[in-house]
């Protein structure tokens, strides 16, 4: 039960007449428009005329003849976390700040993502090995500027924004507002979801498995399994030591099953099933300080090998270690009505995909428990919903379709050795978006309106542009450590010869004297630097399909003339073209042999590309909107139509 | 004992459990707090109670004369011995229903019922060998997990859960093997859709011949109140004291 529903009943019971008092007073009762918009993360203009053409998506294609549909201008680049701050403060990144998923410290060269971060405390009282914070520390969201909202919340008037992205921490709480975080929100470790997997395989012991843990676990004969399970880092011990459980797996080759005992919680699975949710704690501090999580076990395969992944652990939104939502309850009410949820902001496991722990199987049914997952929060949001803004976020097309566009592009490398059977994913994954569309327009009536919005389109990932690779082969970037062309980070760079660097899917970088830790390129040359790289990027040719890999290369300071750059900004942004993408070495600073080469990579699908090639879509019941319209326009949209009439003061 | 209580509490099964373990509460307490006027001497208790607060008021005016604050002081804290003299009869006969309540309510009131999300783990331990043969089948709209077998402590473990998000059932029998030792697993349960109502009792599983003990885990439940978690247990206390409190105003009972 709720506390809404408990507050309305108390007044029936005398006896919990006692009890009322502090939460009385929630719900403002007053009649006002309603706006539901659906932000479908990825939704692609293209695919919705196919599908909605097709049948495939009848509610959308009502909502179209209700009202209208466009192409929708997106951010540059086109990166989720870059467009939804767009979207967020109705401004371009100059403003908010956030130019990619990943920014540099200039002063440092070292990367970091770009939406949120954890400072330590300033201070802290040391008792032995304790070490108790005293002040500041704590998480930080990056993002800058005023979201739209402000304006509703102001006049007063309910805004709900579930799963909102780059609004992690959620914003502080406000009683006409409630906020779920969602994309940039990490897992309980602190990265963007990293999994476990325990396997007693060398093979898979040794693979590369970048975004996710294997660990190496043996059954000394009696069929059980021991397994450590890493929570995050103890801030409150000197050290910062990894607290971890440990969890027995008791595996039945015959019945092809295994038993997972934690505590007290017991479990039992059989091949290619998952776990329910699972409850873990790591008391950080004894009994006073315990951080809870959560974690589904998947049994891959029990014979002849162990093959036990474990979710990245996610925030119990139950028992939230850090805040998730605002009011801090909010997240708690939604896991008692919906279920326990996938909290962190990328909750497909792409990266168990993309290292060969899961199967194309595999990643559809986790994808398929975050799709459920989702559904269910959005019936639950969509039944309490009254009135003001409810905005609803899904993040799946834009995962899966990342994941299977290869199964659908004949010119994708990967599309000859993708099983025929998932030729359908990308359609049934818009019908099942357009359910919820569906869902949606049971509300519609005289005084409410739908917006069904993305933050971008998207377009094949065939060919890996190793930017890096280029800047070197065309004289811009100087390599002294040949041999240490593949590690992170420029680790062959002679910088004194660098005149530029990749770092990011689109930023490129003057190594700017005085900016730049190595800086060497004076401000007055910087021009220059940047035409001639203009010139050179865009020229390039691909020797193998005589394509152009980069169709723009926008400077900065032309694109958003009379705004000051903040020093994490990139000096330019590569917009790829049609099928092409930076290559995943050019995101962290490496340096590969060759310049283009084949995305061999189950990621084949991309939006990090030239944003006038994959724009997002625009569905609403209303008719005469702006011509040409973009994702900066929506939030002023959105609080005309809902201020309008309201007679709210 | 149990049918009993399940004629006892059919009126409260079609409520939601919070609000039928509110009313189960409000009625415990108002039982309780009769049940103590009944038992108790309340000619005595008022005496007894008007007589501490003669001494207490007599240890505030004289202050002055530590001999007699000392006396009075001994006789307050005499007439305390006597006063929890008094309660102890009540108290002792008070347990007894309260026990046997709160087992009821813990059985149906502390777990989560059945449901996809929680599926309930159940660990047969065996005397002497483990059965040749599979559990039997289960009832329809259960889902049974694979089962595992620990050969070496004797143990085969199962999750079982509701097939599809309704689950209604008043007992499911999951019968262990056929020859040799045999035995039976009885849960019993009722829910109704969309609602935390579990009648589930977790202590009927059966233990029959060749098992040594059952150990089932099924998940707890907690209540949201203003938006704390609340267990059974405190709804319990917290609204039968209230209640209690309330039925001794209203009775006019010496407590």
């Amino acid at each position: 039960m709720k506390r809404r529903d408990f507050l309305k009943k108390a007044i029936l019971t005398p006896a919990a007449l006692a009890a009322l008092g502090a939460g009385c007073g929630k719900t403002t009762g007053r009649s006002g428009k309603r706006l539901i918009v659906l932000g479908v993360d990825g939704m692609d203009p293209n695919l919705v005329e196919s599908y909605m053409e097709r049948g495939l998506m009848p509610n959308t294609r009502r909502l179209m003849e209700m009202g209208s549909f466009s192409r929708l201008g997106t951010s540059n680049p086109p990166q989720s976390p870059v467009a939804w701050s767009n979207f967020i403060t109705a401004a371009p990144p100059p403003v908010h700040g956030i130019f990619d998923f990943i920014h540099r410290d200039p002063a440092t060269m070292m990367p970091y993502l770009s939406i949120s971060e954890v400072s330590p405390p300033d201070s802290t009282l040391n008792l032995g090995k304790l070490r108790l914070p005293i002040s500041g520390g704590g998480v930080n969201l990056l993002r800058r500027g005023t979201p739209f909202w402000n304006t509703l919340l102001d006049k007063g008037i309910p805004v709900t924004m579930v799963k909102l992205p780059v609004d992690f921490p959620p914003p502080a709480a406000n009683r006409h507002g409630l906020f779920l975080s969602g994309l940039g929100t990490p897992d309980i470790r602190g990265s963007q979801g990293s999994f476990t997997f325990f396997t007693d395989d060398p093979r898979s012991v040794s693979d590369n498995t970048g975004g996710g843990v294997v660990i190496p676990v043996r059954d000394y004969g009696d069929g059980c399994y021991t397994c450590r399970v890493d929570g995050p880092a103890n801030s409150l011990i000197e050290g910062n030591p990894t607290m971890s459980v440990e969890i027995k797996a008791w595996v039945d080759r015959d019945s092809r099953a295994v038993r997972i005992d934690m505590g007290n919680d017991s479990v039992v699975i059989g091949e290619k099933q998952w776990s329910p949710w699972m409850h873990f704690s790591f008391p950080a501090l004894g009994p006073l300080s315990t951080v809870h999580a959560i974690g589904r076990f998947y049994l891959k395969e029990v014979t002849p090998k162990l093959k036990l992944y474990l979710t990245p652990l996610n925030i119990d939104p139950e028992n939230p270690a850090l805040p998730i939502s605002s009011p801090d309850w909010y997240s708690r009410d939604l896991a008692e009505d919906a279920g326990l949820f996938y909290t962190q902001g990328f909750p497909e496991d792409t990266k168990a995909l993309s290292r060969g722990i899961f199967d194309d199987d595999d990643y559809l049914s986790q994808a398929n428990i975050v799709l459920e997952e989702r559904m269910n929060l959005f019936h639950s949001v969509l039944s309490k919903y009254r009135e003001g803004l409810l905005f609803f976020y899904f993040t799946s097309l834009d995962l899966n379709v990342h994941m299977f566009y290869r199964s659908m592009d004949p010119a994708s490398p990967l599309y000859g050795t993708t099983d025929t059977r998932f030729s359908g994913v990308i359609a049934d994954l818009y019908s099942r978006i357009d359910l919820a569309v569906g869902e949606a327009m049971e509300l519609l009536d005289d005084r409410t309106e739908i917006i069904l919005l993305s933050d971008h389109g998207f377009a094949p990932f065939r060919r890996s542009f190793n930017l890096n690779s280029f800047l070197a082969a065309e004289g811009f970037a100087d390599i002294s450590s040949p041999h240490e062309r593949n590690s992170d980070m420029y680790a062959c760079l002679d910088w004194r010869k660098t005149g530029a660097y990749g770092l990011g899917l689109n930023g490129l970088y003057i190594n700017q004297a005085n900016r730049e830790k190595n800086g060497v390129v004076a401000p007055a040359d910087k021009r220059n630097l940047m035409e001639n790289l203009k010139s050179s990027l865009e020229g390039a040719v691909d020797p193998l399909t005589g394509s152009r890999p980069v169709k723009n290369l926008f400077i900065l300071e032309d694109l958003y003339p009379g705004f000051e750059m903040p020093p994490w900004a990139p000096d330019m942004l590569v917009g790829y073209s049609h099928g092409y993408r930076a290559s995943w070495e050019t995101t962290l600073g490496a340096f590969p042999e060759e310049v283009i080469t084949d995305n061999m990579d189950p990621w084949s699908g991309t939006h990090c590309i030239s944003p006038d090639i994959c724009p997002g879509s625009l569905v609403t019941s209303m008719k005469n909107l702006p011509a040409n319209p973009t994702l900066t326009e929506m939030g002023p949209l959105i609080n005309a139509i809902l201020t309008e009439e309201d007679g709210v003061s | 004992m149990n049918a009993l209580f399940d004629l006892l509490l059919k009126p409260f099964q079609s409520l939601d459990p919070l609000w039928g373990l509110m009313w189960i509460s409000a009625l415990s307490g108002i039982m309780i707090i009769l049940v103590f006027k009944k038992t108790s001497d309340q000619q005595a208790i008022s005496i007894l109670r008007r007589k501490m607060g003669s001494r207490a008021l007599g240890m505030l005016l004289f202050l002055e004369s530590p001999p007699t604050v000392l006396k009075l002081a001994f006789g307050l804290i005499t007439d305390n011995f006597i006063y929890l003299w008094h309660l102890l009869k009540p108290m002792l006969i008070i347990t007894i229903p309260f026990v046997i309540i709160a087992a009821q309510l813990d059985a149906r009131y502390s777990r989560e019922p059945l449901n996809t999300d929680h599926p309930s783990t159940v660990t047969v331990y065996w005397e002497n060998s483990i059965p040749a043969d599979e559990f039997g089948e289960p009832e329809e709209g259960i889902l049974i997990s694979p089962i595992v077998t620990i050969a070496d402590s004797l143990e085969q473990s199962f999750s079982f859960t509701g097939s599809n998000g309704v689950f209604v059932y008043n007992a499911m029998r999951i019968k262990l093997g056929s020859n040799g030792p045999s035995g039976s697993i009885l849960v019993r349960g009722a829910e109704r859709s969309g609602i935390i109502q579990a009648l589930f009792h977790p202590w009927n599983a059966e233990a029959e011949h060749g098992i040594q003990k059952i150990h089932s885990h099924i998940q707890a439940t907690h209540y949201i109140i203003l938006g704390g978690r609340w267990g059974w247990f405190t709804v319990f206390l917290v609204f039968s004291s209230l209640w209690a409190i309330l039925g001794a105003v209203v009775f006019k009972v010496k407590v």
